[in-house]
């Protein structure tokens, strides 16, 4: 194989992409992004938990999952 | 007495995937169908029944994947099977395996949330697994995806007992509402437990405004990625070959009219040398 290491290749060329992905809000029922762990929660779960009263606007109530992870946390 | 070729739905062939889902340059084949009811869906519509697919036989979609031939064999790429849930439709991928004589890598994105008979089948021409697994809280998993966890976990240990354990990437998303980081923690030491060595760590994010906005750089990125590639290949075998200037500044996807020219005449030049150097 030419090539070993595609990654490697894309990184001396300075073209190394982000692997984000996008939810098109038009056609699903829920809109996200999703972001690499080590950008953005690796110290604290905090980004994520902030997101929270928007997801629930969004999905509707939250509530019985709230109270299934402190279930979990009790177990 | 006749009988029918054996079709499989295709939602989409995404090409010059760098990286991105598997090794090398993949091409990505979304699958229609999928048993399981995320709340955060990446592709809803495997779910919907309004005919967003094109049915393909195995053979037609070899001839359309074709076209990349050369960027999979120099870079150790393939074909990424997704979806939806493309275990689902192991007898059509087994027969596009048969279709394989280049030998390309084979992936597949898959739940695993599928009857075992599928994954025993795909076990012999699929090369590497990326499993999303969500979570391995059985709660949390059911509250997310809509199954049972059971059967997924059945068959991540079939795969691992058949010694593909080296060949599996588990996906492990922190999903807001759902799961937070100690717990994916605890995924990801259970996972490794019985055998799992990479792991694919992420956050699923609701936040519209940090939705990044399209600039055709990454488009760009492709384009510069695949001349390297073909400026490879043409060095290792003798054959003049000079980029042409890219000037389609919005290209979204790499494939400019440009890059095919020249991916279509390299091809042709390979496929007439003897013993070409891939």
């Amino acid at each position: 194989m030419l090539i070993n290491d595609l990654d490697k290749l894309m990184e001396e060329m300075g073209e190394k992409q982000q692997r984000n992905r996008h939810i098109d809000p038009s056609i699903h029922r829920t809109v996200g992004i999703l972001v690499p762990l080590e950008e953005e929660c690796n110290t604290s779960i905090e980004p994520c938990t902030g997101l929270l009263e928007e997801y629930s606007a969004l999905v509707g109530d939250i509530s019985e999952v709230e109270d299934n992870k402190e279930n979990d946390n009790k177990e | 007495m006749t009988t029918t070729p054996l079709t499989a739905p295709i939602m989409r062939i995404s090409r010059h995937r760098l990286s991105t889902d598997g090794r090398g340059v993949t091409t990505l084949v979304g699958l229609h169908g999928c048993p399981l009811t995320c709340r955060y869906c990446l592709n809803d519509r495997c779910h919907t029944p309004d005919g967003v697919w094109r049915n393909m036989t195995a053979q037609e979609l070899y001839n359309e994947v074709v076209i990349d031939d050369i960027y999979f064999r120099s870079t150790g790429g393939g074909i990424t099977f997704g979806g939806g849930e493309p275990a689902l439709h192991s007898t059509f991928i087994n027969e596009f395996a048969q279709r394989n004589t280049h030998r390309w890598n084979i992936t597949i994105e898959s739940s695993l949330n599928v009857p075992t008979h599928h994954i025993e089948q795909l076990a012999q021409v699929v090369d590497d697994y990326i499993i999303d697994i969500k979570s391995i809280n059985p709660t949390t998993y059911r509250l997310y995806t809509g199954m049972d966890i059971d059967l997924a976990l059945h068959n991540l240990q079939y795969l691992i007992g058949i010694n593909k354990a080296a060949h599996i990437t588990v996906r492990t998303p922190i999903i807001p509402g759902y799961n937070d980081a100690n717990e994916v923690e605890t995924t990801i030491r259970q996972l490794r437990d019985i055998g799992i060595e990479h792991f694919d760590a992420f956050t699923y994010h609701t936040d519209v405004a940090r939705r990044p906005q399209p600039d055709g750089k990454s488009g760009k990125s492709t384009c510069n990625v695949l001349k390297r590639i073909r400026t490879i290949i043409a060095d290792a075998n003798n054959i003049a070959y000079t980029p042409t200037p890219c000037t389609h500044t919005t290209c979204t996807t790499g494939n400019c009219p440009a890059c095919e020219k020249e991916l279509a005449q390299l091809t042709q030049l390979i496929n007439t040398t003897k013993n070409p150097i891939l």
